[in-house]
């Protein structure tokens, strides 16, 4: 095949930046790890582990209002990939529930890491887990009966690309439902695989040369015929609409007698082929025409071009070089590999801290781990088999640089460095009395043992006139030793003083009105009426002055109220 | 075209590997080296990054995008990243933009873009160093705020170009001799000679201005008399201290044809103001405690028509010379360095300031061709003593290191190596004073600190060189500028804190070649688990990083 090159300078040009098998791999890592289940209603994955998802990606959080682009999100994608894959598991049908709307609930849905698959999969190498996603895509599985669209390049936008699609209209019924789209898509890809790399060709020009080489490459030349007797075959492009308005309202098949019937239909399907499977597995750059469309829709002569990776030929060849490991003397270990080496990160990032971003060029990961010396006594204890020197050789293939590999010894060691003593003491005291010998497990310094039984030690201490002093710590804190004891850890005294932190105390402002009452009937009568109504109030039977709280006003003035007959008060 | 045996790999945050084992490293190494900066050097892969002052550099000598990119696609083994191709268009496409001219005695901040120019004028960074805009094409620039302006301009992200040229300075006749005064040939080694072109630039306003890097060794001082010889003026040199100031002016009488009367000391002990001055950081930033007073010193700036002014280890250029140095950006300026690593992070001003990196060898090339020695650095482990264990458990975090330090276990370590070195120029290299003064009174060797007259430093050093002296026990006061030509063997007993770039000029003191070819040796001695060995660990990976062979040994090794 021989296509005409063209110069896409003028074009917008759209590569996918996105590597499927690393970003599965961190879908995996991250449900791994944690136990979440997607929402009730919308059987979404929660917002915010969809943020913490993106950010770990690098992808932008999907926007509130996106709903009209009708394009799935990278996350989604990644995840119903994972699903196809069967190396999550995660219901997508739902059970109705009988609330008020007819959409199914997923009651408790959790997405659960399959172990077992998943093992197996990282047991494949790189390129052949690449060639595994490769043929899921390839071969859709229908998410329900009579899905003929989803998964379908004609019917759902591809995530990375940019192009609107046919309307779903009758696509259960008609031609669709018998047409082989995995032979469609393997043979376009076995097309492709004959472009040089990194050339720009016209669309245009293989939408012509499929046209006059290969003209039933979706639709056969002699249209099968109906399963059943409901349905009728009427025609070849019975399944495809166009229309000018972008709710379709004003949309029609596109007729068999078009002259340009091809372009219309395979055409538009090529388009949208090059920004589906090439596009998200990164085999192919493309190029759209930066202006407005104004035709009818979907729209037709967007993507004007598309160039062929380096990966494609990689993967569609076999090509599989090793992934190359490289430890540095400052401890950066390098991993560079054509193809996401997710089993050797798996290896190295247990042992030390991503200092890179692994962004390369085209198909290609560069990781730079920077070994640590916490990571590796944590392997260590996790699996205490591990031979991280021996492993680190084994990946770079060569001898280790001589200073991290006796790091790497020391740090391996630290692993079991420490031992946790429960019901032991510490003895600050020069040489042990015979009596107390018995007591010791071992002398950690000139002046320090580690005594069992405390109690008794300090008993024969106590016998002995030795004048123990037991400092019994708190659990949160060391509790320092008297200022007048032989110690050499901190003493009270010693202790530099920690300006002391402020006590914060909060006011409330409390308003209390007084009402002097000059004659001793009305002081006594208002304070029975105000018990009756039970206002709190403060009395002083020497200045005859009844006192509330400004929020009692109302059960005040209520009382004189209710002594309106016997008193006529008058407030100055 | 990208071709997986090449030895570079792009990555999107603009990082560039660099395969050393690769046929094409050193074309490769070359041609990064012109937009690039080197950030760490280990023995098999470099790592470079592209920023925006680096590719602004490059477009400042000359380079477009379209060389950037087509050196890149020559040497990288994928395809580049579209977010890098973009940023390199757009960072390289914003210098030059805005250009800084002499009209007569104005100077005149100009672009062709007057929406760039309305928005420079209007910025809250840029807008005090104007006087208002001429037409819609240019703005007058406030007298003296050429450097201020600059630093701004870069900023926000428009750095100027620089086409105001220098004040011409007084004429000075300076050669470089092909016979020392001592006797010796003498000749410019191909990078001492490339680096003065390079910061020449031939006399254009694009050179002149510039901070040449080269490791401790390789002969800073002399690119530094190439470029006096270049531009044959009156030249301002200064350095960090009284003993590279004498150094400096033994220098460039035996090797120029400068005269002891030309050349001038400005220092705490003597202010002579010759056609070629050579002063010290310390006296230019010094002024009376509380004074509130300007810095009387600064006047030596103004004492004459200085043509070129140079600053020695310019990595540390102290605050009040960066001040000063923002208002003479009418002089040319050289900065010289073994390594732009400030604690402080203002490496971004001392480029601003005195000017772009022009010149980089890495030095492990260096090495290689012959021109510094070969060094190994070896780290010797040992244990605490056990007198020292429970205070240093329970001691103060602050005063760990100390304890640490001070390990008395390090005493036989530190003469067992100057055994298996006897007879080696050897350099005793401490932080701590009573531990340098045990060590001395142990070793029976000369003792220099800060406090050691100049006159005695000087004495204790000439006899150092002559072999009269083959132990020499230093505090930190000889990190910089001293020129010791035997020491091939460092050891040190303390550090402060793990310092980088006290680690480099520390290894620096030994690099220089020796003339029997020997290698060079550089011993740490570090307490086990315990801080020691935490800074030890840095200092370490630094010197990995730069491309040294660094071996680990346990006392019972030495011993």
């Amino acid at each position: 095949m021989e296509l005409e090159h063209i110069d896409p300078q003028t074009f917008t040009i759209v590569s996918n930046e996105r590597d499927i098998l690393c970003d599965l791999f961190t879908y995996l890592d991250y449900f791994g790890e944690r136990s979440v289940k997607r929402m009730t209603r919308s059987n979404e994955i929660p917002s915010g582990d969809m943020q913490r998802l993106c950010k770990l990606m690098g992808v932008e959080t999907p926007q509130k209002d996106d709903w009209h682009s009708f394009r799935m999100h990278w996350v989604d994608f990644i995840g119903h990939l994972a699903l196809r894959l069967k190396l999550v598991t995660y219901d997508i049908k739902g059970t109705y529930r009988g609330y008020s709307s007819s959409e199914p609930s997923f009651i408790d849905n959790y997405i659960v890491v399959n172990q077992a698959p998943l093992q197996k999969f990282l047991e494949l190498t790189p390129m052949a887990q690449e060639k595994h996603i490769l043929e899921t895509l390839i071969h859709p599985s229908m998410r329900q009966e009579y899905d003929n669209y989803s998964n379908n390049e004609f019917y759902e936008r591809s995530v990375p690309g940019r192009l609107d699609a046919f309307s779903i209209r009758g696509s259960a019924t008609g031609i669709m439902p018998m047409l082989d789209f995995p032979q469609v898509r393997g043979f376009l890809l076995d097309l492709l695989k004959d472009c040089p790399v990194g050339q720009w060709f016209s669309t245009n020009a293989l939408i012509a040369y499929l046209k006059t080489n290969h003209r039933y490459f979706i639709i056969p030349e002699k249209l099968p015929a109906a399963r059943n007797k409901w349905e009728t075959i009427s025609a070849r492009y019975s399944n495809f609409y166009e229309g000018m308005d972008e709710w379709r309202h004003d949309e029609k098949p596109i007729p068999d007698s078009a002259p340009d019937a091809f372009e219309r239909v395979e055409g538009r399907y090529v388009e949208r082929f090059l920004e589906n499977i090439p596009l998200l597995m990164q085999f192919v750059d493309v190029a759209y025409d930066p202006k407005p469309y104004a035709g009818p829709l979907p729209s037709t002569g967007t993507l004007k071009a598309f160039r062929i990776t380096e990966r494609f030929q990689r993967v569609m060849n076999g090509q599989e070089s090793a992934p190359r490991v490289t430890v540095q003397p400052n401890f950066d270990v390098v991993i560079e590999a054509d193809t996401y080496p997710a089993a050797i990160i798996r290896q190295v990032s247990a042992l030390g801290e991503q200092a890179s971003s692994p962004q390369s060029g085209h198909g290609a990961y560069v990781g730079i781990y920077l070994l640590q010396k916490a990571r590796v006594a944590a392997a260590q204890v996790k699996d205490p088999k591990l031979d991280v020197i021996q492993l680190l050789k084994k990946l770079s293939g060569r001898k280790l640089p001589q200073n991290v590999q006796v790091e790497l010894e020391e740090w391996a060691g630290h692993a079991d460095q420490f031992t946790l003593y429960e019901g032991f003491a510490l003895l600050e005291m020069a040489e042990l009395p015979p009596e107390a010998e018995k007591f010791s497990v071992e002398r950690i310094a000139p002046n320090m043992h580690l005594v069992r039984n405390p109690e008794k030690v300090f008993a024969v201490l106590e016998t002995r006139g030795d004048a123990p002093i037991r400092i019994q710590h708190q659990g949160v804190k060391f509790t320092q030793v008297a200022e007048a004891a032989q110690s050499v850890f901190p003493k009270e005294k010693a202790a530099v003083e920690t300006q002391k932190a402020a006590i914060w105390v909060k006011l409330t402002r409390v308003i209390t009105i007084s009402y002097q009452f000059p004659q001793a009937e009305a002081f006594d009568a208002i304070q029975k009426v105000l018990a009756s109504l039970r206002c709190p109030f403060q009395s002083d039977l020497v200045t005859k002055t009844v006192s509330i709280q400004q929020k009692e006003q109302e059960k005040f003035n209520e009382a004189v109220e209710k002594l309106a007959d016997e008193f006529k008060f008058e407030i100055e | 075209m990208p071709n997986p045996s090449n030895p570079l790999i792009v990555q999107g945050d603009k990082s560039l590997l660099l395969e050393v084992q690769n046929e094409r490293y050193e074309a490769a190494r070359d041609a990064l080296a012109r937009f690039a900066e080197l950030e760490k050097s280990p023995e098999y892969i470099h790592t470079y990054r592209i920023t925006a002052l680096s590719l602004w550099n490059a477009a400042s000598s000359g380079l477009k995008a379209t060389d950037i990119l087509a050196q890149l696609e020559d040497f990288s083994k994928y395809g580049l990243p579209a977010n890098v191709v973009r940023d390199i268009e757009e960072y390289v496409g914003r210098y030059g933009r805005v250009k800084l001219i002499r009209e007569g005695e104005n100077l005149i901040l100009t672009s062709e873009d007057a929406t760039l120019v309305i928005e420079i004028l209007n910025h809250k960074a840029t807008a005090r160093y104007l006087h208002g805009q001429l037409d819609a094409q240019r703005v007058l620039v406030a007298p003296g705020r050429r450097g201020h302006l600059k630093q701004a301009l870069l900023q926000i992200g428009y750095p100027a170009e620089d086409l105001a040229g220098y004040a011409v300075g007084d004429e000075l006749p300076v050669a470089l001799r092909a016979m020392t005064l001592g006797g010796n040939p003498f000749h410019l080694r191909h990078y001492q000679e490339e680096s003065a072109e390079v910061f020449h630039a031939g006399g254009a306003a694009r050179g002149g201005s510039g901070v040449i890097v080269l490791p401790c060794g390789a002969g800073k001082t002399i690119v530094g008399m190439a470029a006096m010889a270049q531009l044959q003026t009156s030249t301002l040199i200064l350095t960090p201290n009284t003993v590279a100031v004498r150094q400096w002016i033994s220098e460039l009488v035996d090797k120029t044809s400068l005269t002891p009367d030309l050349v001038g000391e400005y220092t705490g002990l003597q202010k002579d103001i010759r056609p070629v001055t050579v002063s010290t950081y310390q006296i230019l930033s010094y002024r009376k405690r509380g004074s509130g007073e300007e810095f009387p010193h600064f006047s030596l700036f103004t004492a004459r028509n200085w043509g070129l002014i140079i600053y020695d280890e310019v990595h540390l250029l102290p605050a009040p010379v960066f001040r000063i140095t923002a208002e003479i950006q009418a002089r040319r300026r050289l900065g010289l360095t073994a390594t732009l690593v400030r604690e402080d992070g203002l490496e971004g001003d001392v480029f601003s300031l005195i000017g772009p990196q022009k010149y980089n060898v890495p030095w492990k090339d260096l090495e290689k061709q012959g021109w510094i020695a070969t060094a190994m650095c070896h780290e010797v482990r040992l244990p605490l003593a056990e007198s020292l264990r429970m205070e240093y458990a329970v001691t103060d975090q602050r005063n760990k290191y100390s304890v640490a330090a001070h390990n008395p276990m390090k005493l036989p370590v530190l003469q067992a190596i100057l055994r298996r070195h006897a007879g080696e120029s050897t350099l005793v290299i401490g932080m701590y004073l009573d531990q340098l003064d045990e060590i001395a009174a142990l070793l029976q060797a000369p003792l220099i600190n800060g406090q050691t007259p100049v006159r005695e430093r000087e004495k204790l050093y000439e006899a150092f060189r002559t072999g009269a002296v083959k132990v020499l026990v230093v505090s930190k006061v000889a990190n910089f500028s001293i020129d010791l030509p035997d020491a091939s063997v460092a050891i040190e007993v303390s550090g402060t804190f793990g310092s980088r770039q006290e680690e480099a000029q520390r290894l620096g003191r030994i690099l220089r070649p020796k003339a029997d070819g020997a290698m060079a040796h550089f011993y740490t001695i570090v307490t086990r688990e315990t801080v020691d060995q935490s800074f030890a660990a840095n200092r370490q990976r630094f010197l990995t990083e730069q491309g040294y062979k660094y071996e680990i040994l346990y006392e019972d090794e030495v011993l």
